[in-house]
């Protein structure tokens, strides 16, 4: 596999923020999270299954986000996940923080002149 | 699918049954049985569908409670760092002590604990220098170390309370036992006295590097900063 051209450690550490991102629009689970991920990213991104349940686990035991169970039409079920108030608070404080980090380390790498 | 029931089951297979650890067994199963529907629809056969869905999972350790994943080449360099250290600190503490009472524990064993601590911490060194893995992560089993922690420092209290008794016996059975009085001829035997009981002591460093273990787990764990 080639290696992708993004610092996947630099995206695994805004991971929280990128499901909450998913949620907040439409419930979702878990596998279907990857792929929404996977598209969102231009088919660069794929997050793998042990980040995405330890993400989940972590959300839901901080109150971002709740878990229930959905019947399929094909008679399987489905562990969906839906973003609570709170989830939504938190995706703006995180948005914002992202958005200042990056507006503070493209001034500081900046050097001005070419080369 | 049966397949990757079986592989579910056998992620599991470790721990203790739960309800907690029956929900995410089925949100797992779910949730590779949809993956695997997927690459069959886009044209993969049934075996390379399982084999592909289940390759980004091998263990469920982190999942579990009380199995936090921590930075584990530095965590194991750390604590072989503590290791050394407390063995060169007993070496060093000790050396004044052969002046006046020499003794195979004290002028080959420690030196020779401390130097295979060395040797082991250079080769771990090198190892890590080589393979450049010093972010690899694993799940540790927190409770197995702070049982082993208790353990440590049961045993050493045993241990000291056992030479102690046993130095008593030594020294001064006789004379309890006939009834006689005890007397030390002087500061150089007094010194010796003091020597015989202190010098097990040193051994504390054992649980007191277990114990640390357990702190370095939680310095060294794993955490996702937003």
């Amino acid at each position: 596999m080639e290696e992708p051209i993004y610092n996947s450690d630099l995206v695994r550490g805004s991971i929280d923020t990128i499901i909450l991102s998913v949620l907040l629009h439409r419930d979702n689970y878990g596998y279907q999270i990857i792929k929404e991920i996977y598209t969102k990213s231009g088919n660069q991104y794929d997050l793998k299954e042990p980040t995405l349940y330890s993400s989940l686990r972590r959300l839901e035991k901080q109150k971002m986000i709740e878990s229930y169970w959905g019947e399929e039409t094909q008679g399987g079920r489905r562990k969906y996940y839906t973003i609570t108030e709170q989830g939504r608070q938190l995706y703006k404080i995180n948005y914002q923080a992202w958005q200042s980090a990056k507006d503070m380390i493209d001034r500081l790498i900046e050097t001005g002149r070419e080369g | 699918m049966n397949e990757l029931k079986n592989y579910v089951d056998h992620l599991f297979a470790n721990y203790k049954q739960t309800d907690d650890t029956e929900e995410l067994k089925n949100e797992i199963l779910s949730n590779l049985e949809a993956k695997a529907a997927d690459y069959m629809r886009d044209g993969m056969t049934y075996e390379e569908s399982i084999a592909l869905a289940t390759q980004n999972l091998d263990t469920v350790d982190f999942l579990i409670d009380g199995h936090p994943q921590i930075y584990i080449n530095r965590y194991r360099m750390d604590l072989m760092q503590t290791a050394l250290i407390y063995v060169l600190l007993a070496w060093i503490m000790s050396i004044p002590v052969t002046i006046i009472r020499p003794g195979l524990w004290i002028s080959v064993v420690l030196p020779a604990a401390a130097a295979a601590c060395l040797a082991v911490y250079a080769a771990m060194l090198f190892v890590s220098k080589r393979n450049d893995n010093a972010d690899h992560i694993a799940a540790i089993h927190k409770e197995t170390w702070a049982r082993a922690a208790q353990a440590a420092w049961i045993l050493w209290g045993v241990f000291i309370i056992v030479t102690a008794l046993l130095n008593t016996a030594l020294k001064f059975g006789s004379n309890l036992w006939f009834g006689l009085p005890i007397s030390i001829s002087g500061p150089y035997q007094f010194a010796v006295l003091l020597i015989d009981y202190a010098l097990p002591l040193l051994t504390i460093i054992i649980p007191l590097t277990v114990s640390k273990a357990a702190r370095l787990q939680d310095k060294y764990e794993v955490n996702s900063y937003e």
